[in-house]
Parts: C-alpha cells; sequence; structure tokens
C-alpha cells in the first residue's frame, strides 16, 4: 500500500546566475511500512528531498502526496498540524530544545498537537532507547548518542506514519551509529513506521529494505535489496 | 596590534551584521546625550531666561543691604563669594514745584554707583539714563499725575528730612499705615513712607490744628538738568508716600550720608553657601534683602532647601539617566553574548589575548557612542531651542503679575551654552558607557577556544530538577515549553527582565519622587495659600477690604445685579486675623509641631519647652492666637455641615465648623533674629482642642469701652478699638472638617492660621460684635458675558476708590501666579518631559531586549516549526513567557522600588519636614498595564518577523 509518492519534485535556489538547482524531476513512492535508504554524495540533493517529503521546505516544482495527501498544497498551519500527526523528523544535530529535559523532549510534538501523553508509553519508549536514568536530564547534559536517542524518542512518540532520518548518524561513533540504526530498524519493525532514511554510509544503507542513490538533484538508481516486512506491531 | 585590527574589524563587522540592534543602542544612547544635554544646558538657558525675567522686576543684583556705614561696606566687599558692590545713597527730600499732585509735594532724590543704576532695573520711559553727577531722571508717575516737568528742565535740589511735632499736651497721635506714634510734646522724624497733609483740606487743617511737619536741611544742595523719565520704580509702587522718585549717578567717593544702601552680586565661580547668614550676621537680618527671584535660578537662593531641591533634582535626574543608560548599554552587550563568544573564542584561539578581547568590546562601544554623542547634544540642544520657543508665552503666564507682557516679550529666551557644561555631558556620557561596557568586557575576555567550539552558552548550566510527571502530563505543550524557557534560559530572558525592572523602578521611584518634590515645592512655596472654591468657579470678583457702609455695600449689589449679562453672584467673607482664640482652647499637637519649628531655629541653643511655653503658649500678656474667618452663604454653611456630618443646631447658636487642617514651618513660625539653617513644614492634623458640640470662645479684637476706661485707656484715641462684648462670644462647634473633606468648597495648603467657617448669618453677627473698622472682607464673585457691564463695575469699583473706599475690581481669576508658581510649574514640566523620555530609553531598552531574545529564538522556531508547531501556538508560547518575564520583573522591581523610595522619602523628610506621602497606585497599575502591553506589541512584532524564518536554514546549524 503507498504511503508516500513524489512527483516530478523539482527545487530550484536563488536566481539567475547564482541560481542552483538542487533536485531536479525528482518521482518515485514508498510503501507503507517500508525502510528505504537515500544515499548520495554532498550536494546530491538528498537532504533537500528529505525536507521537502517532511513538509519543513516547499519544492519550486512536483508534488509531494502522503497518504493520498497533497501536503504542499495545504496552508502553512494545516502543514504543521499534518507535520505533527503523520511524521517524524530526526536531524543529524538532534535539534533537542535545550531548555527541555528528555521526557519534556519525547512528548513535545504529541503536546503540541494538545494531547496528554500517556504515562505508560512514556514509560515504554525511554526504557526501549534506554534513557531511564536519563529522563530529567537537559540535552547538554547527555552525550551525543543518547541526545539522537532522545531525538527519535520524540520523533517516535506520536507514532507518525512516516520517519524521516536526515544522516541521524552523521555525528556519532560507530558504536552509537549502530545502536542508532538498530533501533530505528527495530521501530520500523515493531511499529510498522515507514522510514526513510538518509546516510552517507554505505554499510548503514544497506541495512534498508530499499536504497535510492541520488547524484546531482536526480535519483541515479533505485534498488529493492529485501522485501519489507509489512505491518509489524503496532 | 595587527591582532588588535582584527579583533575590531571582526567586531565592526558584528556590529553591522546587527546593524538594527547596533542603531537601537546608537538611539538609546543619543537619548541619554540628549537627557543629559536637557537637564544641564536645558536648565542653564531656563534659568538664565528666569533669571533675566526676574531681574526685571527688582533688579538683577543678588543682595541688597540696607543702612550700612563706610566700615560695614569694606566687611562686605571682603566676604567670601561677593565679587561687586554697587552703592545707593538716599538723600531724603526735595520741594517739588513742579508737581501735578498737592498731596506729593517732594522728590526724593536717590544717587546710584554705575554699577547700582545698571542693576536696579530703572527702564527708561524717554531721554536717557544719567551719565553725569547734574544730570538726573524722574519717575513717570510725575508726569502721569499732571507733572509739567520734562527733559530738558533745570532743577534745584536741597534736601531735608522729614518730622513731624505732636503740640497736645497729652495723648499720642498714631498712624496705621505706616504704623508709627508721636507721643504728645514731641517730634519724630516720619517714616520715608509717610504720606502728607495737604494745607487746606479737610484733614490738613485738622492735622495743622495740633501738629507740625519740619523739615531739617541735610546738606546736600545742587542743581541737576532732567534727562529723562522712567518707569515708577518698584519701591515707590505703594500708594500714599508724598513723593516722586528722582534719581542721579554719583561717585562712591562722594557719599554724603554717614549711613547709606548697597547692592550686592555674588561670584558664581566662588561661591559661598554661608554668605546669606554671614550678610545676616553682619548687617541684621532687617537690614537686607536677598533677591530670590534672581538667586533661585542660581542655585544660590538664600534659602537653603532651595538650592538643595536644585540641586537634588538635578542630581537625581542625572543619576536616572546614567543608570537607565548603563542598563541599556549593558544589556546590548549581555544579549549578544553567545554570538561573540563563537568570534571571541575563535580569535582567541589564534592568540587573542583577554586584554584584545576586552577592547573588542570597548572599541564597539566607543563605535556606538561616536555618532550618538554629536546627535544626542545637537538633538538635545534643538529640544531646548524648540522649549524655549514656548518659554516667553509661559513666562508670560507665570509672570504676569510680576512684570508687563512688553518687559517679557523684550526679553526673547536664548540658548545658554557653557563649554564647560558641554564638556560635563561629553565625561558623562563616556563613563556611563565605560562603566556599562565594563562587566561585559571582563566576561568576555575570559571566553576561550573551548567556549567557542562548544558554543557555550554565558549563563550557569540551568539546576536540573526533576520532573514532575503529574504536572508535565497536566499542562498544555505551550505552558511547558514557556516555562522552561523563562526557567532554564535565564541568560535570554534576564535581558528583558533588566530591561521590564528598570521601566518599572525609574518610572515609579521618578513619579514617586516627583510627587515628593512637588509636595515639598507646594509646602515650601505655596504653605498656607488657602483658595475658596467659588474663586476658581467664577471669572470675576468684587473684593471689599473692611468697613463699608451698608449703603454702600448694597450699591454695589444693585449695581451688579442691574448690570446686563451678570450671573452667579456668590459671596464669600473672609479673614485671616478676625477673633482671637484662648491658647487653651488649642490642642496639644499644635503646640508640641510649634516647638519643634521653634526649636529649629533656636538651632542648639538647648531651648526648651518651658521657655517655649512661656514665649508663645502662655506669655505673660497676651495667651491668645488669632483665628482666621471664612463666611458662606446660609445655605452652602448647611451643605458642608450635613457633609461633614455635623451635630444639630439652633441658628441662635452661632454655629461654626472647624478647620481640622493647619500647618507650621520654618518660614511661617518667625522667630526676630533667628533663622533655622533648613528648612521644615509641619502639619498639624487637628489644632483644635474643642470637641464638637462644645462651645468654642472667640474674642473679638479691641475692648469695650468698659474694659478700656479699668485699663486706664481712651478709646476715642485707638484705631481697631471699640467693641460691644466683653470677652469670648461663644460660638458652637457643630463639626470638624480638614481641607480633604471640604474640597468641594475650600482648597490650597494646611493654613498658618486658625480658621472657623461659619454661615453668612453669624459672619454678621461678628462684623457687629467686631470694631467697625475689623469687618470682614468680601468677595462677590461673579460671571458676566457683557463687556460694557464689565466697564460698569470697573468704573463702580474706581469710583469707590476715589472716595477712599477699598473697593477693587478683578478681571480674572484671584489665583494669583507668583514667583513661586513659576518653580513649581518648571518642575511639572520638566518632570513630565523626562518621564517622557526616560520612558521611550527603558521602553528601547524593552524592545532590544526582546527583538534580541527572538533572534536568539530563531533556532528554537524552526525546530518547533519542523515539529509541527502553528503559528498561534508560537505565539501563545512566547507571550506566556513574556508575561512571566514581566511578572518576575514586578517581583522584583518591587522591592527594590520600596527600598529606594523609602529611602528619598526618609532623606526628603528628615530635611523637610513631615507630609503626606501618597504612593502613586494608579499610576503604577497603568504603568503594569503599560509595560505589559509593550511587552505583548512587541513580542508579537519580533515573532512576526522571526516567523518568516527559513526553518531549513536554521536547522542546518549544529546545534540549538
Amino acid at each position: 500500500m503507498e504511503l508516500l509518492r513524489c512527483e516530478n519534485i523539482g527545487k530550484v535556489y536563488g536566481t539567475g546566475d547564482g541560481q542552483t538547482v538542487a533536485l531536479k524531476d525528482v518521482s518515485f513512492s514508498v510503501e507503507k511500512g517500508e525502510f528505504v535508504s537515500i544515499i548520495g554524495a554532498s550536494g546530491s540533493g538528498k537532504s533537500t528531498l528529505l525536507h521537502i517529503i517532511g513538509g519543513v521546505d516547499k519544492p519550486t516544482s512536483g508534488k509531494v502526496f502522503i497518504n493520498g495527501v497533497d501536503i504542499h498544497a495545504q496552508s502553512e498551519d494545516k502543514l504543521a498540524i499534518f507535520r505533527r500527526r503523520h511524521i517524524g523528523l530526526i536531524y543529524q544535530f538532534y535539534n533537542l530544545l535545550p531548555e527541555l529535559n528528555v521526557d519534556e523532549n519525547i512528548v513535545l510534538t504529541h503536546m503540541l498537537d494538545g494531547r496528554k501523553p500517556d504515562r505508560d508509553r512514556l514509560d515504554s519508549i525511554v526504557e526501549y532507547l534506554g534513557l531511564t536514568e536519563r529522563r530529567t536530564h537537559l540535552p547538554s547534559e547527555l552525550s551525543g548518542g543518547q541526545q539522537q536517542r532522545a531525538s527519535i524518542g520524540r520523533a517516535l512518540f506520536c507514532n507518525p506514519e512516516l520517519v524521516l532520518a536526515d544522516e541521524p548518524t552523521g555525528n556519532l561513533d560507530r558504536k552509537n551509529s549502530a545502536e542508532i540504526v538498530e533501533l530505528l530498524k527495530e521501530s520500523n519493525r515493531m511499529y510498522g513506521q515507514t522510514l526513510i532514511l538518509i546516510t552517507h554510509d554505505e554499510n548503514i544503507a544497506l541495512q534498508a529494505d530499499r536504497i535510492i542513490y541520488m547524484e546531482d538533484g536526480g535519483i541515479i538508481k533505485d534498488e529493492r535489496i529485501r522485501v519489507a516486512e509489512l505491518g509489524g506491531c503496532n | 596590534m595587527r591582532n588588535t585590527k582584527i579583533i575590531h574589524q571582526v567586531t565592526l563587522k558584528h556590529m553591522k551584521m546587527n546593524a538594527k540592534r547596533s542603531l537601537i543602542s546608537i538611539i538609546g544612547i543619543a537619548l541619554m546625550v540628549m537627557l543629559l544635554t536637557c537637564v544641564f544646558a536645558g536648565k542653564d538657558t531656563a534659568f538664565k531666561y528666569f533669571t533675566d525675567l526676574g531681574s526685571m522686576k527688582h533688579g538683577s543684583y543678588h543682595y541688597a543691604v540696607y543702612d550700612i556705614d563706610q566700615p560695614m561696606l569694606e566687611q562686605i566687599k571682603n566676604l567670601k563669594g561677593i565679587k561687586e558692590v554697587g552703592v545707593t545713597e538716599d538723600l531724603k527730600f526735595t520741594e517739588f514745584e513742579q508737581t501735578g499732585n498737592p498731596e506729593k509735594p517732594f522728590l526724593s532724590i536717590r544717587r546710584y554707583s554705575d554699577n547700582a543704576l545698571n542693576w536696579a532695573n530703572i527702564k527708561l520711559v524717554d531721554g536717557r539714563l544719567p551719565e553725569a553727577t547734574d544730570e538726573i531722571v524722574i519717575s513717570e508717575a510725575a508726569i502721569k499725575e499732571g507733572s509739567s516737568i520734562k527733559i530738558g528742565d533745570k532743577i534745584s535740589v536741597e534736601t531735608f528730612r522729614r518730622f513731624m511735632s505732636n503740640n497736645m499736651e497729652s495723648g499720642g497721635t498714631t498712624f496705621s499705615s505706616p504704623t508709627f506714634e508721636i507721643p504728645a510734646g514731641e517730634t519724630v522724624e516720619v517714616p520715608d513712607r509717610m504720606f502728607y497733609f495737604v494745607p487746606g483740606t479737610e484733614f490738613g487743617d485738622e492735622f495743622y490744628k495740633e501738629h507740625e511737619e519740619i523739615h531739617e536741611k541735610n546738606g546736600f544742595a545742587q542743581d541737576f538738568t532732567v534727562v529723562g523719565i522712567v518707569e515708577k520704580p518698584d519701591f515707590e509702587e505703594r500708594q500714599g508716600e508724598a513723593w516722586y522718585t528722582a534719581i542721579t549717578v554719583f561717585d562712591e567717593e562722594a557719599l554724603q550720608s554717614k549711613t547709606f544702601n548697597a547692592m550686592l552680586k555674588i561670584d558664581p565661580k566662588n561661591r559661598n553657601k554661608r554668605l546669606t547668614s554671614e550678610l545676616s550676621n553682619l548687617v541684621g537680618y532687617e537690614n537686607m534683602y536677598c533677591n530670590d527671584i534672581v538667586l533661585v535660578f542660581s542655585g544660590l537662593s538664600s534659602d537653603n532647601s532651595l538650592n538643595y531641591t536644585v540641586v537634588t533634582v538635578q542630581t537625581f535626574f542625572v543619576a536616572l539617566i546614567m543608570l537607565i543608560s548603563l542598563v541599556l548599554i549593558y544589556n546590548v552587550f549581555a544579549l549578544s553574548y553567545d554570538e561573540r563568544v563563537k568570534y571571541l573564542g575563535m580569535l582567541s584561539s589564534v592568540g587573542a589575548t583577554a586584554k584584545q578581547k576586552r577592547s573588542s568590546i570597548y572599541y564597539e562601544s566607543t563605535l556606538l557612542l561616536i555618532p550618538a554623542l554629536p546627535v544626542g547634544l545637537l538633538a538635545g540642544l534643538g529640544l531646548i531651542k524648540i522649549a524655549a520657543g514656548f518659554m516667553g508665552p509661559v513666562a508670560g503666564k507665570l509672570f504676569n503679575a510680576e512684570l508687563s507682557e512688553t518687559v517679557i516679550n523684550s526679553i526673547k529666551p536664548s540658548l545658554n551654552i557653557n563649554p564647560l557644561t558641554l564638556v560635563l555631558i561629553v565625561v558623562l556620557s563616556i563613563v556611563t558607557v565605560l562603566i556599562s561596557a565594563y562587566i561585559p568586557a571582563r566576561k568576555m575576555s575570559k571566553v576561550g577556544p573551548i567556549e567557542s567550539i562548544r558554543g557555550n552558552r554565558s549563563g550557569k548550566a540551568a539546576k536540573r530538577r526533576d520532573s514532575n510527571s503529574k504536572r508535565l502530563l497536566s499542562r498544555t505543550s505551550e505552558a511547558m515549553i514557556s516555562s522552561r524557557f523563562l526557567r532554564n534560559d535565564k541568560s535570554k530572558s534576564s535581558g528583558i527582565i533588566r530591561a521590564v525592572t528598570i521601566f518599572l523602578l525609574v518610572t515609579t521611584v521618578i513619579c514617586y519622587t516627583s510627587s515628593l518634590v512637588m509636595q515639598m515645592v507646594d509646602f515650601k512655596l505655596k504653605e498656607s495659600s488657602i483658595t475658596i472654591g467659588a474663586e476658581k468657579e467664577h471669572k470675576y470678583g468684587v473684593f471689599i477690604a473692611g468697613d463699608i457702609s451698608q449703603e454702600d455695600r448694597d450699591e454695589i449689589y444693585d449695581t451688579l445685579n442691574s448690570c446686563a449679562g451678570v450671573s452667579n453672584i456668590t459671596t464669600v467673607k473672609r479673614d485671616v486675623t478676625s477673633m482671637l482664640i484662648s491658647n487653651d482652647s488649642i490642642s496639644d499637637e499644635y503646640w508640641d509641631k510649634y516647638y519643634e519649628i521653634a526649636s529649629l531655629h533656636h538651632g542648639n541653643d538647648g531651648y526648651t519647652r518651658e521657655q517655649f511655653d512661656s514665649e508663645f503658649k502662655y506669655p505673660d500678656d497676651f495667651s491668645q492666637t488669632f483665628v482666621g474667618v471664612i463666611a458662606f452663604d446660609d445655605e452652602v454653611f448647611e451643605q458642608i455641615a450635613k457633609e461633614t456630618n455635623a451635630v444639630s443646631y439652633g441658628k441662635d447658636e452661632n454655629p461654626c465648623i472647624l478647620l481640622d487642617s493647619a500647618s507650621v514651618s520654618t518660614d511661617s513660625l518667625i522667630i526676630f533674629g533667628m533663622k533655622s539653617k533648613d528648612y521644615r513644614y509641619l502639619e498639624i492634623d487637628h489644632p483644635f482642642g474643642v470637641e464638637v458640640g462644645q462651645n468654642v470662645g472667640l474674642e473679638p479684637m479691641g475692648y469695650t469701652r468698659k474694659e478700656a476706661e479699668e485699663l486706664g485707656l481712651d478709646i476715642d484715641d485707638m484705631a481697631f478699638a471699640e467693641t460691644e462684648v466683653e470677652g469670648y462670644a461663644d460660638f458652637k462647634v457643630i463639626s470638624k472638617a480638614d481641607l480633604t473633606e471640604l474640597g468641594k468648597y475650600m482648597g490650597g495648603m494646611p493654613p498658618v492660621t486658625l480658621y472657623v467657617i461659619v454661615p453668612m448669618s453669624v459672619a454678621d453677627y461678628i462684623d457687629q460684635i467686631q470694631p467697625a473698622e475689623n469687618a470682614l472682607s468680601s468677595f462677590i464673585y461673579f460671571d458676566c458675558d457683557n463687556p460694557g457691564s464689565i466697564e460698569d463695575i470697573s468704573a463702580m469699583a474706581a469710583r469707590f476708590q476715589e472716595e477712599g473706599i477699598n473697593v477693587f475690581f478683578s478681571t480674572a481669576s484671584f489665583d494669583v501666579t507668583e514667583f513661586r508658581d513659576i518653580l513649581s510649574y518648571l518642575i511639572r514640566c520638566i518632570l513630565v518631559i523626562f518621564i517622557s523620555i526616560a520612558s521611550i530609553i527603558c521602553l528601547l531598552n524593552v524592545y532590544s531586549s526582546i527583538s534580541a531574545l527572538m533572534v536568539s529564538r530563531r533556532k528554537h522556531f524552526a525546530v518547533l516549526k519542523s515539529l509541527g508547531t502553528t503559528y498561534k501556538q508560537l505565539v501563545t508560547i512566547e507571550l506566556r513567557e513574556s508575561i512571566g518575564m514581566v511578572l518576575r520583573s514586578i517581583l522584583i522591581a518591587a522591592p527594590l522600588t520600596a527600598i529606594i523610595c523609602f529611602g528619598i522619602s526618609y532623606i526628603l523628610i528628615s530635611r523637610f519636614g513631615h507630609f503626606t506621602i501618597t504612593f502613586p497606585w494608579i499610576f503604577i497599575l497603568i504603568l503594569v498595564a503599560v509595560i505589559i502591553a509593550a511587552t505583548i506589541l512587541m513580542t508579537s512584532y519580533c515573532l512576526r518577523r522571526e516567523h518568516k524564518i527559513d526553518i531549513i536554514e536554521e536547522i542546518k546549524r549544529e546545534s540549538v
């Protein structure tokens, strides 16, 4: 079942001589529950693509459909609400709010949606992320790996259908990187969430069901490695 | 050296990148400089202008001393602070053959040294001032009253002193204005202001039957040429003198008299704060005059408290300006700490020393100061110039009782810029900027490379607290984020909290202090000036002083009633010293406070309460105190009685209401030969010792015929003597009320005199029992819209005056504006302007802080938006945070403000006496509302701007 469809996405920065084409006519779709890696060199347009899919950036041309909804056709506020309900974003530099502790950062997106966080779910996610001892710590008191776990917790707490991870291991050592990828895979399996992960580490990319190779703003190869285990437990 | 250059280049780039913030800082500093300029140069300009205007009244000298001799003059010249001396000599009188008024047959010849002539403010009407010792000018009054004298005429002067002899065998002759007595069989020199009995008139012939006027030549004789006609000098203003003024010049060496007068000018560069008392000790307090209107604007008034006020207000302004500017500039550096840490840390990693890093801050301060200084100075001078344009009309309004419109218009206010003042402004501005940059510079100098790499925050890491999960689960996301921002991001919010705190503190302190200073000025300058409500409610008035026949009184009322357009006729009777009350009927509070003031006059000479009681409360011959009477129409009185919850009374019980407000001050209680160093004003809350429902005894002044006979006095020869009531007449006290309770009917300051309020019927009774000459004065107020009627009423008053009956017509409010109002008005204007500009600086500071906070939150907003936060939610978060910061500021400002206000009031009260302190609660509530509204508006505005940020760009930044 198709969750995401990108149709002829183009993105151009600047005007005139200073114009930079970041994406050119990118089209692809992702099935629900799929784990997709996007791999490419720096400047290949993978992060731009992810941001456009996540609704934090607008395409110059083309459309993005999530569950059949053209997300960029919505107003800014509606898109914000759509984003917090359907999309989980994980960044390379975590982007946790430094004033909020681990628990608060994790439930933030959920609370922004006006919902009361479920205590048991929070406990289980914190435990699952291995942050039980760090729940009341501020981000500045955490290691990089722990911060990234908290950021994953924030992305997962709302149980979004689509999780977008922009080089989540780019700032971590090998051990932490492996743990984070494992967590994401586990969550993909456990919660049946669709996961799109950007990386330039081929070993990490190979752990996905499918790898999309990008170069100069376009897809040069879309390779399925294995059949996704669709569904999972919620 | 090179390294420092690089640091300066980076600093400059940083400023350019934050152009808006730099601009706000420049505006703030420019406003500070502008305010300092206004305080110093503005004060100089205004004071110079008012000094010039004040000089037009009595002259431009600072002191005048009378009846001094040559050795005394030498001593005066040697006093510290005396710059120049001008001498005047009163040669007494000469016959004035060309007079047009038989009641004024003399010329009063006065000789002035050149200095004195210049300072005496003699205004030419025609011709020129005397330049040679045989030239003379004559008062214009002589011409106006029919004299044939003109410029070019020669007059022969042979001066004499005036004496009068009483040829009666018994019974002295007493005069009341001027007051003096010629005992039977004696000859005495008459006061200068003594009138002249014209032979051939009824009064003259009567007088010369038993008396004689004798002229004793004093040896001065000279011929003069009249070279000019001058305006009537103010010493000739009183009516009834027998002379016109004639002024000539002379050389000090040619002094004719043993005693003479002198005018003194003080040296502003060599001030002597004790000059007044030193002069007083030398010549006697009664023989000197302080030209306060000129002195006060030089900060050299004879009254220490006025000087103290001028200096205190100025120092207070400068301190506050520097404080708010300090916070503004400090905030600019503190708020950009994070950004600076990055580049300073980077520079540190390439070898920048602590000194070089500090220089970055000082360099930035200098760059902010360079444009702000000239802009602020010019803006300040421009503002003063504009304000000076308004000074003319203001002065016209303020001085209208003192000076004519022509005189006021002849002096134009001009900028008075002293180069030293400019230097002082520049130095104060530089000092302020350097002090505010000092702490950030010290802090920044400690930034090392590691802080740059880590992107460390300025404040200490927020203290971790265990989250209360219940609380977490019960709150909204907006509440959670805003409270965490407030709690965990103190470095950012502290700028706003500081700015709001300073806004609240400074404006409240200024307002509170202004109210205290205004009270102080009012007490000091307007004490005992009680006003009647009807004065302000009516456009015109007829004033009848003292005794007038019923026939004349009826004529006045008939004229008023018959004139077209006259309406709302209201009569109030009033006199300050109508009756006498036994000192036993006055409260202990009254005597306690009088003693306190008397003790101040006595200084440290061990003045005891017993001494005071024997001198004031129970003196041997007169243990009574004057009581003033205010009478309203019976209906108005009944209304007052009702409003003051009066007890019931019968019409024949002589009801009265006691004014339960009085005051005493070092100015109002004058003890001859003594003067307290400091001013002190005390309010007396309950001056009377008589209770409501009791009778108070009031005694008319004078004696009954029987009493006089018992005392061996001839009542027929005594002025203001005969009364029909023996001892005290009883008046029933139906209520007591203070000025606040009587606000509808009376106003002003608690009076020095004790007052009783009575209905008009009781006032008539008082007039019956009083000697006729001591009748209560009547004030008949009315409105009129017919100019013809006004002319008729004015003519009626003039007719009465010609007949010697004191009936006066006033075309405007009775509220005479005097010198004291000038200072009061000036201070009010200055305070309003000061509060406004100070508020603008504080609000700029708040805006700058909010703007910086929003800029620093860009990344937060980007993250929140990427997580699905709507704009409305962002607004809610930030507004909650802003309001939280304002509330926190209130919590900080409240005790600080209370402490400062307490300190200020303590100082002022200890210096000036007890007065009611009303905390400006309403103003503070308005302030809080203003700052909340301003913060909300500024936050919304800045957030709207930040909302347009590119999420991606911000997200890409390394860390929040």
